[in-house]
């Protein structure tokens, strides 16, 4: 094979797993899909190797391959064609409760010869509080049905019970039902793909192609990697008592990143997991390279991560984690920003409220993230890296599902303000805590307080968001 | 009937029975969490596939109120599954909406095939030390959905054809705070169902399937006839009641439960009409829930000898408006259901049958003190306990005698854990656990006294604690006093904290002690109806001070001598029968 054909193989892989993606992205229903780009497809092969990866946003970086890998040592040789897996537990190589992969194995000849995995964020799988983020948890339970891996299909039969389990453990089962299936779907598409690039190329090209992707991904990120300065950096959590410390050094050519000295655990929900970590180190370190090629197991395998058990990097069973993305993500990328002389890719992150109907009104509720603006930077447009695809809601969908007005949305200054009124009765909501600046609500009554963070709001409250422009980091 | 048959239904039924036992004794002496081995708070059954419905045809011993609980939960698993079950399957299910209770009251079933159908299934009902959610133990008194009580169980299958489904049963373990235990618990049960299977199987192969059916309907037939004889007994008619519940824990008080027994001729019909509406907090009884609690209150006028199956449960119509408390519709939170209302709900039914079979009525009592904790063992592993020491006591008195025992009737077959051994599971100490003077409802017969109960935590943990019969204590029957109300008082370094209604994921450092005070049981019938001599009798036994004895039943004792005063007696006692009404 050529290398000309090689590298059309190779852009094969990814451009079937930017078809996942796409197809996934405009059929799911579930907002955090939609609108915060919360999902990816990858292509891995049979050993749990990232061929190529497709992502709406920087979290699922390293979680696809984690998850993959978790699910295959799960199973060992209980994993046939026909079958399809879901798993969604930040101790079994995820990030969050709520995130959740979907994994089809793919045959040929028999074998198992790739993986395609979907995975996405769910609206709402249980927990505390409606929506993913929970405030008051203190330990993983408390923030969502944890599914470790499990067979939703076995030999093409349907597990219905298993669907049944988690459908049942959702304050939105129209949403979950349908994003799973639209990742059966997108999956299955993937599959097909896959097989009829097998078919028509064989069985051997295609896997000198997808080698030959993983090394050109290595290859490029040590070339990258050549580049980057090494050192120590350290950084404070901006809204909580936790400390990142980091050593970069350069080890032939990988990166031996040990986070040694970092804060423990916290026994708040300010937690990374691995996979988290390793998106966050990803993001800071290799956005250019990954952007170029796209992800690979190259690029994974080019930066050896040491996390000190039961830190705040690397999370110990059974802490809470649903904020260490808001929390810890930008002090790792601060602190690395510094060890490397490179401005960090996360800042703080935007203020968020998520509202949702009175808990326990209805038989069912969508949980709505509400973060009408984001932090502006000179000659830059849209978020942060860590915002992926993550769009701004324009007004008429903002106040489309009736529950909110957007009244203003507007530069002061340098920074950005938003305000919205909350239009129905009967609303709660939570705060999400990691922005520097927390929204302000205005309304006549108190709010009221159900022995959590959780808050009722008034037909007519106002909450008022600011969005601080990023200045630009250099250490 | 010919004796030929009705002998050998019995020899069946027995074999049946004893094989329901025998699946209690398997669960008791292998399980692993003390509540399962220690406790006993399980229920172990056999049902019987008949015409696409699930009837109960043997029960063993064990939580009452687990009693009817059973049956829904039953069908919906075979509802599930109605053309998808095989020999060796297990299937595992705790959802409050389609015939649970409280989530952490999770059922085993497991399909037992004759004719190369499934015909039989052995039940566990048993509660979990976990069940995932918010709080560890399942009890949230801040939850205000269903998913705030904890993971929801659909009848999911832990075994398909023999095999364990190892991904499944992953996950069921890995949504639990004490795996080690629930793996245990749940061998246990699966090994009793297995037991049950073998010996059900034996049954059928010495009598044949058709005989041992027609030997399981005489003996439904029997169960029926005797519980229809009971309430033939009683005057046609309606009969009213109603009772409170204290608060949901959410706002809400004084939450009203109302019914009417209907009696027709040996019918009874239990209508819940005028039930407050469904409430904010995990105060609300599912369907299953409310029925297992009517027959509680039933169990408890039958006589004790009257097999419990499905002839049990024919005369027995219950009506249950939706979107009530004693019915809440999804999502509302149910987990404190098998406590509050549970308790209401049996006691608005004893209270109703009070009226037209006084002499039946007894034994209420479940108005609880409820404090779980949890924390973690010296080597890291987590330990949940259910205080069970502190809600010891307040039995209630019915005809013929006064309250009795230590532990609440309701729950029968749940064995109360030896100081020794609880303290050996978990880090604490039980200082206190002793009746309390003048805490017994007075009566003809009176309540048990209450119980006073320390226990100090050796190690630091998490507490929620919820009273509930303080401004709505636990009714007295025909007359006599209810019983005191009870209270929970946290002590804790910095001085004591009465708790008013509920203390919620509060972290008590170690030292810190919970101290219990369960108020006794109500009484049955008139105080001044009570001879003096029982009277004198509780004075000497420091059940009842001489204050009160007098006060409640005109006995005026002199204390020292423990003699009466005979005159002053006869005037206290005149004086108390010219106050009572008619």
């Amino acid at each position: 094979m050529t290398d000309i054909q090689r590298q059309i193989l190779s852009s094969r892989f990814a451009a079937i797993a930017r078809e996942g993606a796409e197809i996934f992205a405009r059929m799911a229903r579930s907002p955090a899909v939609i609108d915060e780009g919360q999902y990816a497809c990858a292509i891995l092969d049979s050993s749990g190797r990232l061929v190529a990866q497709e992502q709406g946003e920087p979290s699922q970086l390293a979680a696809v391959q984690a998850t993959v890998a978790w699910l295959i040592d799960a199973f060992a040789f209980d994993i046939a064609e026909g079958d399809m897996i879901l798993t969604g537990d930040p101790y079994c190589g995820g990030t969050v409760c709520g995130a959740l992969t979907l994994t089809l194995p793919v045959a040929h000849d028999g074998e198992i010869a790739y993986f395609v995995a979907l995975r996405f964020t769910c609206p709402d799988l249980a927990g505390d509080v409606p929506g993913v983020f929970q405030p008051d948890a203190h330990e993983i339970w408390q923030e969502g049905l944890r599914v470790t891996p499990v067979k939703l299909v076995r030999a093409n039969a349907p597990e219905r019970d298993v669907r049944r389990y988690i459908l049942k453990n959702t304050r939105a089962p129209e949403h979950l039902d349908g994003d799973l299936s639209t990742a059966e779907v997108a999956a299955h598409r993937v599959a097909d793909r896959l097989q009829a690039m097998l078919a028509s190329r064989g069985a051997d090209p295609v896997r000198e192609a997808a080698d030959y992707r993983i090394a050109h991904g290595r290859t490029r990120m040590a070339g990258h990697l050549a580049s980057l300065a090494g050192g120590a950096g350290e950084a404070t959590a901006a809204t909580i008592d936790a400390t990142v410390r980091v050593t970069v050094r350069h080890d032939d050519d990988r990166l031996a990143i040990d986070f040694s000295g970092s804060s423990p655990s916290s026994e708040t929900t300010a937690n990374l997991t691995r996979a988290a970590t390793a998106a966050v180190v990803l993001t800071q370190l290799a956005a250019e390279v990954i952007e170029d090629t796209g992800l690979s197991q190259g690029i994974l395998d080019a930066i050896d991560l040491a996390l000190p058990e039961a830190s705040c990097v690397n999370a110990a069973f059974p802490s809470a984690v649903s904020l260490g993305w808001r929390h810890i993500a930008p002090a790792v990328s601060s602190a690395l920003a510094r060890a490397v002389h490179r401005a960090p890719a996360f800042t703080v992150p935007p203020p968020l409220v998520v509202l949702f109907p009175e808990i326990g009104a209805s038989p069912t509720s969508l949980p709505l993230v509400v973060s009408p603006g984001f932090r502006p930077m000179a000659n830059t447009a849209g978020g942060d890296a860590a915002s992926g695809r993550r769009r701004l809601i324009s007004a008429e969908q903002t106040e489309l599902d009736g529950v909110l007005s957007l009244l203003s949305r507007q530069f002061e200054g340098d920074d950005i303000s938003a305000e919205v009124a909350i239009r129905q009765s009967g609303i709660e909501g939570v705060i999400v805590p990691g922005a520097g600046h927390e929204p302000d609500i205005v309304q006549d009554a108190p709010l009221s307080r159900n022995r959590s963070n959780v808050l009722a709001f008034q037909q007519g409250a106002r909450i008022r968001f600011v969005y601080p422009e990023r200045r630009e980091e250099r250490p | 009937m010919t004796p030929e048959t009705m002998i050998r239904a019995r020899v069946v039924g027995g074999g049946f029975d004893t094989a329901a036992d025998e699946m209690s004794a398997t669960v008791t002496r292998t399980a692993r969490s003390p509540i399962f081995n220690e406790a006993h708070d399980f229920t172990t059954g056999i049902f019987e596939l008949k015409d696409g419905k699930a009837r109960l045809v043997a029960q063993a011993p064990g939580c009452t109120l687990h009693l009817y609980a059973i049956c829904p939960a039953v069908q919906a698993a075979l509802d599930c599954f109605r053309n998808d079950l095989h020999p060796g399957d297990l299937i595992l299910a705790s959802d409050p909406y389609d015939g649970g209770t409280h989530i952490p009251d999770h059922v085993i079933i497991q399909p037992v095939f004759a004719d190369r159908k499934p015909v039989f299934f052995p039940v566990v009902r048993a509660h979990f030390a976990d069940s995932g959610g918010p709080v560890a133990g399942g009890y949230n008194p801040a939850a205000r959905d269903i998913w705030q009580d904890g993971v929801v169980v659909p009848p999911i299958k832990l075994y398909e054809r023999g095999e364990r489904r190892t991904d499944v049963f992953d996950m069921v373990l890995a949504n639990n705070r004490v795996p080690d235990w629930l793996l245990g618990d749940l061998d246990a049960m699966r090994g009793a169902c297995l037991t049950a299977q073998a010996r059900i199987e034996r049954i059928v192969g010495r009598f044949g399937i058709g005989e041992t059916r027609a030997a399981l309907e005489t003996n439904i037939a029997y169960a029926e006839r005797r519980v229809r004889a009971e309430i033939a007994s009683w005057p046609d008619g309606d009969y009213y009641a109603e009772t409170f519940i204290d608060h949901d824990y959410q706002g809400g008080h004084d939450i009203r439960v109302a019914c009417t027994a209907r009696v027709r001729g040996s019918d009874v019909t239990f209508d819940f009409t005028g039930t407050a509406p469904q409430v904010n907090g995990f105060v609300n009884s599912p369907i299953a829930n409310t029925l297992s609690f009517v027959f509680v209150a039933i169990a408890s006028v039958i006589d004790e000898d009257v097999p419990v199956n499905e002839g049990y449960i024919r005369p027995v119509t219950v009506i249950a408006p939706e979107g009530t408390v004693v019915n809440p519709l999804p999502p509302k939170p149910v987990g404190n259901c098998t406590c509050i209302c549970g308790a209401e709900i049996a006691e608005v039914a004893l209270l109703a049958l009070s009226q037209c079979a006084p002499k039946r009525v007894g034994v209420n009592c479940h108005k609880l003190p409820l404090a779980y904790s949890s924390g973690r063992y010296e080597d890291g592993k987590p330990w949940i306990s259910l205080n069970f020491h502190g809600y010891t006591g307040g039995a209630g008195a019915a005809y013929g005698t006064d309250g009795w025992g230590l532990y609440p009737p309701l729950m029968t077959g749940v064995i109360l854990p030896s100081i020794e051994m609880n303290e050996m599971q978990y880090p604490i100490r039980i200082e206190k656990h002793e009746y309390e003077r003048d805490t017994a409802g007075a009566g003809r017969w009176r309540g048990a006294p209450g119980v006073r109960t320390r226990i100090r935590f050796l190690a630091e943990n998490i507490t929620n604690a919820m009273l509930a019969g303080v401004r709505h204590p636990t009714r007295g029957f025909c007359g006599a006093e209810d019983g005191p109300p009870n209270a929970l008082t946290l002590i804790e370094e910095a001085g004591r904290t009465e708790v008013t209604e509920v203390i919620y994921n509060r972290h008590l450092a170690a030292n810190t002690a919970i101290e219990f005070l369960r108020g006794g049981g109500g009484g049955w019938g008139s105080a001044a109806d009570r001879p003096v001599d029982e009277v004198v009798a509780d004075v000497a036994n420091d059940y009842v001070s001489a204050g009160k004895a007098s006060e409640q039943y005109g006995v005026v004792v002199d204390t020292t001598a423990l003699e009466v005063d005979q005159g002053a007696t006869d005037q206290r006692r005149t004086k108390m029968a010219r106050s009572q009404p008619g």
